[in-house]
């Protein structure tokens, strides 16, 4: 990396809901895993206790390290392949590029977060709300960690996503804005199932 | 993302080549939008038209391979940004 993409900090994060009845039919639909990891990671499945939460865990590891890359320029595209997850899923592979990986985990849910740079990131985990749209949900809960990070309310923050005609969901990764400028934060969010998840890094402040 | 459901705009399939009509039945386990996944011109983005998260986006290749009898190769899928991509992909792969 140069010193000037050493100054970024970047952030990609997922979520799994480990009851969503999509995801568990998903993990045993013949060919699924096959389709997505990689041989080395099939042979630390089939040692593990808990295969189904260890492969989730995978799978957002690289969904994170995916929405980080696409960051940095990079077209990973549809194969989860292309990026392995070390067995300890404290980092992640893609071509010669290493991104260090923070995974975690509760009863119900899995969550990765990715990240390149100087700062600590932060992120939370939030459960939906009964009749709350997961997309709103995330965007107020990344306002409330930002405006935390930023000292002003979250009122004055908003969460953009312009349109891209390259990305596969058809947008950029969102954009943290204060009263419709873009901020120094660098921002991610996911949602599956019941769960919404939101991740912000602060760029080091040059001196 | 529920499975089960129909795909609104199912008739409409002007400019997709015969060969490929199954793709409608492949991906009728899938949610999609209200507008038609197919028709339009732009063939828009596989997650963008589809309303699917990139878990279910798996389970789609999975269903294309089944229903065309195809092998996708992660170097295809990555190329894979728009339905008519796709569309493309499984027209090679039948070639």
């Amino acid at each position: 990396m140069t010193p000037i993409r050493s100054e970024l900090a970047l952030v990609g994060n997922d979520v799994v809901d480990l009851g969503d009845p999509d995801n568990r039919e998903s993990f045993a639909r013949p060919g699924y895993v096959e389709r997505v990891c990689t041989p080395a990671e099939r042979r630390v499945l089939e040692a593990a206790e808990d295969p189904e939460r260890l492969f989730w865990c995978f799978f957002a590891a690289k969904e994170a390290a995916y929405k980080l890359l696409v960051k940095l320029g990079e077209e990973p595209g549809l194969s989860h392949r292309r990026i392995e997850v070390a067995s300890d899923l404290a980092s992640s592979r893609y071509d010669d590029r290493e991104i260090a990986l923070r995974v975690g985990h509760a009863d119900d849910w899995v969550h990765a977060l990715a990240s390149i740079g100087p700062a600590e990131p932060r992120f939370e985990v939030s459960e939906l709300g009964e009749h709350a749209r997961a997309s709103a949900a995330g965007r107020d809960l990344l306002c409330r960690m930002a405006a935390e990070v930023l000292g002003v309310t979250g009122a004055e923050l908003s969460v953009e996503r312009r349109p891209s005609t390259t990305s596969h969901d058809g947008f950029e990764p969102p954009r943290l804005c204060e009263k419709g400028v873009p901020t120094g934060l660098d921002v991610s969010l996911s949602h599956d199932g019941r769960y919404v998840a939101a991740a912000l890094a602060e760029a080091k402040r040059r001196q | 993302m529920t499975r089960g459901g129909s795909v609104p705009g199912a008739a409409l399939l002007p400019g997709l080549p015969g060969d490929v009509s199954n793709l409608l039945p492949a991906l009728a386990s899938f949610h999609v939008s209200s507008r038609p996944v197919v028709g339009r011109r732009d063939l828009g983005s596989p997650r963008k038209s589809l309303k699917v998260n990139s878990a279910r986006l798996v389970d789609v290749v999975l269903e294309i391979e089944d229903a065309f009898e195809i092998e996708v190769k992660d170097e295809d899928a990555d190329k894979v940004k728009t339905i008519g991509d796709a569309v493309k992909l499984i027209l090679s792969s039948q070639a």
